[in-house]
């Protein structure tokens, strides 16, 4: 697939920088905690 | 301290992700680095997980899959620890002069302590790198000659 046709595909879940900050740092502290863990 | 390749360049995994799921500013910036190819992205293992990752959260699984058979091809492979930080540590294993983030911390305290006096990588947002990416001095430097303009297609 090319980028500009996965830029497409990904319209419909457009989003905002904030809200993919959030996400990612709720996975990096669950990540981290794993490796507490272990 | 090691030298950094000013053509070198690492996006966090909030930036490649937006690039996909926003667009704007983290597009411009990955657009210089798609359209050029003697721009290299560097990109470890574990920081194109962490993007997938959230591609896969906020849009779809076949969406995190196209994008990682895409991003695979244009990155350069480093490898890290797991527990490093991905993008500081690609950084320092691919000596990238760059840093893409719109994590606040990184571009202060936290990329101040990892990288000490060890490397010359600064950490910028997208629209920070985006405005001041110049690809005819750039090239200049580390290409030599006059700047052909871009030489790939950033949509393909």
């Amino acid at each position: 697939m090319h980028w500009g046709d996965l830029f497409e595909r990904a319209d419909e879940y457009r989003t905002d920088a904030a809200t993919i900050r959030e996400t990612l740092a709720d996975r990096r502290a669950t990540a981290d905690e794993e490796d507490a863990d272990a | 301290m090691p030298e950094t390749d000013p053509a070198r360049i690492v996006a966090d995994a909030d930036v490649l992700a937006a690039d996909v799921l926003v667009g704007g500013a983290a597009r411009e910036a990955m657009d210089a680095i798609r359209s050029h190819s003697w721009v290299e992205l560097v990109a470890s293992r574990h920081l194109l997980d962490d993007a997938e990752a959230v591609i896969r959260s906020l849009g779809d699984a076949n969406l995190a899959a196209a994008w990682r058979e895409r991003i695979e091809e244009l990155r350069v492979e480093v490898e890290h620890p797991r527990g490093d930080h991905p993008a500081l540590a690609s950084a320092y294993q691919g000596q990238a002069a760059h840093v893409l983030s719109y994590d606040e911390d990184l571009r202060s305290a936290e990329a101040s302590a990892a990288f000490g006096s060890r490397l010359n990588t600064s950490v910028k947002t997208p629209e920070g790198f985006a405005a001041l990416f110049d690809p005819e001095s750039l090239y200049e430097a580390v290409e030599g000659g006059e700047y052909p303009g871009p030489d790939r297609d950033p949509r393909e």
